[in-house]
């Protein structure tokens, strides 16, 4: 499966009479998005708004965040079983808006959380700081199901983002680059010498505002399968979560895998990727083992020696990481953890639900419970009503001068478990 | 199988009764995991993760655990059998216990009511797929509309 990502960087967006990029300008006919997203009848209102780096503005609570994509050549369209049919995709070359971002916001229930500051302390934390963001303000009918307002924001979100893109696809792209995922013979005679390391995707899918899709699948009901990197990038996962801002994979960071690009970048240098497997991360504890026990079959399967394991959340997913690097380092895959701490303020808590011996080899994403102060914005896009009511404290508070005191987990992206996220780590 | 479910959640209130052993409680979020805990210190499954949902404990007021009787189990016997306990069942409560005792936890009673209304919705949806799974019957309860909530 060969991929061509053609991207087009966009270093601002305004609003004008035709959608289109023009010299790094996105210009969006907000009336004819804002007609396609109503044609959703179960959609009550929507409104779009800009937000730049470096404004003194505040987006919350933010649901999602999708980066434009569509396909220019190949078969099917980004985000199968959503937008495009369910054709498998990740071949061809698929058109990118890059330096952008479609953030999907609006309050569903009480305890929402998701904070985007432009500007100020808060923006050290998030990488959607730095992205031109299109910010769709969504209201759902309220006589409807809450998982039927969940999809239909989630719908939305990926509606526009797909709109933007399509509207470029005949632009000329700043770069093109190019990922190749050949089969598994050529893949196992590949670089010898080098170890053989498979990707261990654990997707969210606990339930309501919890969920990931692949393909439009629920991800809580299949088994651990293996998926081509270039699928991914096309937008064959897609995000139901909304809850735990700091470390919910956005639709934007699967389509943008910090762990898939690094293991491209070196692949046939010091290492051999092998392949992606996605596994889940069910409530139900039958489905822990059957699932853990599945995914490092199949990681042993396609060869992998090593294996690096992604968490997504935090608590009940803490023991979908330990069995997977259990049953891993059983078979022989020596394993990698990428996670983030819930370790309390001070940092001295136990950081993780579960733990295992074997977990010798953990990357940290950051502590969600570390405290910051976010200033008074001049704007906020969204609803920031209630902000004691917003995961993260129940939110911290807001103070009488107006400021937020709140964790790092009400802020969108600042543990993100991929390591698409403002935060390193070093080993003392 | 024989089954217990314990929840403080109004919403899951008529299942507990429909499961041999449930209890349903009005109090917190921690009695759940205690009593949860209490049942498997007699051997007694968990079927799912105490710590499921991606809010904290000062931010959803409803614990909802649904738990498999041992083996030797029976209504009918007067005699107490002693039982295998599940050493997986035992690590995952008392992690749990320790992350409730250790943070700022909500009760239902102080919860506002758009909060209590919405964090109620989303624990019975997070636990419908086990339950589901354990074939019992979704039946849902009624939020008890003479709740003082806190005027928040």
């Amino acid at each position: 499966m060969n991929l061509e990502l053609h991207k087009i960087t966009v270093q601002k967006i305004t609003f004008g009479s035709a959608t289109q990029i023009d010299n790094g300008t996105l210009v969006v006919n907000k009336d004819e998005l804002e007609a396609l997203l109503l044609e959703d009848t179960r959609l009550e209102a929507v409104n779009f708004e800009i937000a730049l780096p470096g404004e003194k503005t505040r987006i919350m609570p933010v649901k999602d965040a999708i980066e434009p994509r569509c396909k220019i050549e190949g078969e099917g369209e980004v985000f199968p079983g959503f937008i495009g049919p369910v054709e498998t995709v990740g071949c061809g070359k698929t058109l990118v808006l890059e330096g952008m971002s479609v953030l999907t916001t609006g309050r569903l229930v009480a305890p929402q959380e998701g904070i985007v500051d432009m500007s100020g302390p808060g923006a050290d934390y998030t990488p959607f700081s730095q992205t031109c963001n299109l910010v769709a303000v969504l209201t759902p009918k309220a006589d409807i199901k809450l998982h039927e307002q969940e999809a239909t924001c989630r719908i939305a979100g990926l509606k526009t983002a797909n709109y933007l893109a399509s509207k470029c696809k005949e632009s000329k792209a700043d770069k093109v680059e190019t990922y190749a995922y050949p089969t598994f013979t050529e893949i196992a005679q590949a670089h010898p010498g080098l170890p053989k390391v498979a990707y261990i995707y654990m997707l969210q899918s606990q339930g309501l505002l919890h969920d990931t899709y692949v393909y439009g699948i629920d991800a809580k009901k299949i088994l651990p399968t293996l998926i081509s990197p270039t699928e991914v990038m096309d937008g064959a996962i897609v995000s139901g979560n909304c809850v735990s801002a700091c470390d919910k994979n956005n639709t934007y960071v699967h389509q943008n895998n910090p762990i898939i690009k690094t293991l491209y970048d070196r692949h046939g240098k010091d290492l051999n990727f092998v392949g992606v497997v996605i596994t889940n991360e069910n409530v139900t504890l039958a489905d822990k083992q059957r699932s853990s026990s599945y995914a490092v079959k199949l990681a042993k399967m396609i060869g992998a020696e090593a294996a690096v394991i992604s968490e997504e959340g935090f608590g009940n997913p803490d023991a979908d990481l330990v069995l997977n690097c259990v049953k891993a380092e059983k078979l022989g895959i020596k394993t990698v953890l990428v996670t983030d701490e819930f370790a309390g303020a001070d940092g001295a808590s136990q950081s993780l639900a579960d733990s295992c011996q074997e977990g010798t080899a953990v990357v940290t994403a950051g502590n969600a419970n570390m405290t910051i102060i976010l200033p008074p914005m001049d704007k906020v896009i969204g609803d920031d009503a209630d902000a004691d009511v917003i995961a993260g404290g129940f939110f911290g508070s807001k103070r009488p001068d107006g400021s937020l005191e709140v964790e790092l987990q009400a802020i969108l992206g600042a543990t993100n478990e991929l390591g698409f996220n403002k935060i390193g780590a070093y080993t003392i | 199988m024989t089954l217990a479910l314990f929840s403080n959640n109004p919403l899951c209130a008529i299942m507990c009764g429909q499961t041999e052993s449930g209890q349903y409680t009005t109090g917190s979020a921690l009695d759940i995991l205690r009593i949860a805990r209490d049942a498997i210190h007699k051997g007694w499954r968990l079927l799912n993760h105490p710590l499921y949902g991606n809010y904290r404990p000062y931010q959803q007021p409803f614990r909802t655990l649904l738990l498999e009787a041992p083996f030797s189990f029976s209504q009918s016997s007067s005699a107490s059998v002693p039982a295998q306990i599940d050493v997986d069942s035992l690590q995952f409560i008392e992690e749990a216990l320790l992350i409730f005792t250790q943070t700022r936890c909500i009760h239902p009673e102080d919860a506002p009511k758009k909060l209590y209304e919405d964090c109620a919705e989303i624990d019975f949806a997070l636990i419908r797929h086990t339950l589901e799974n354990a074939g019992i019957e979704i039946v849902r309860g009624e939020l008890p509309f003479h709740q003082h909530f806190s005027t928040q």
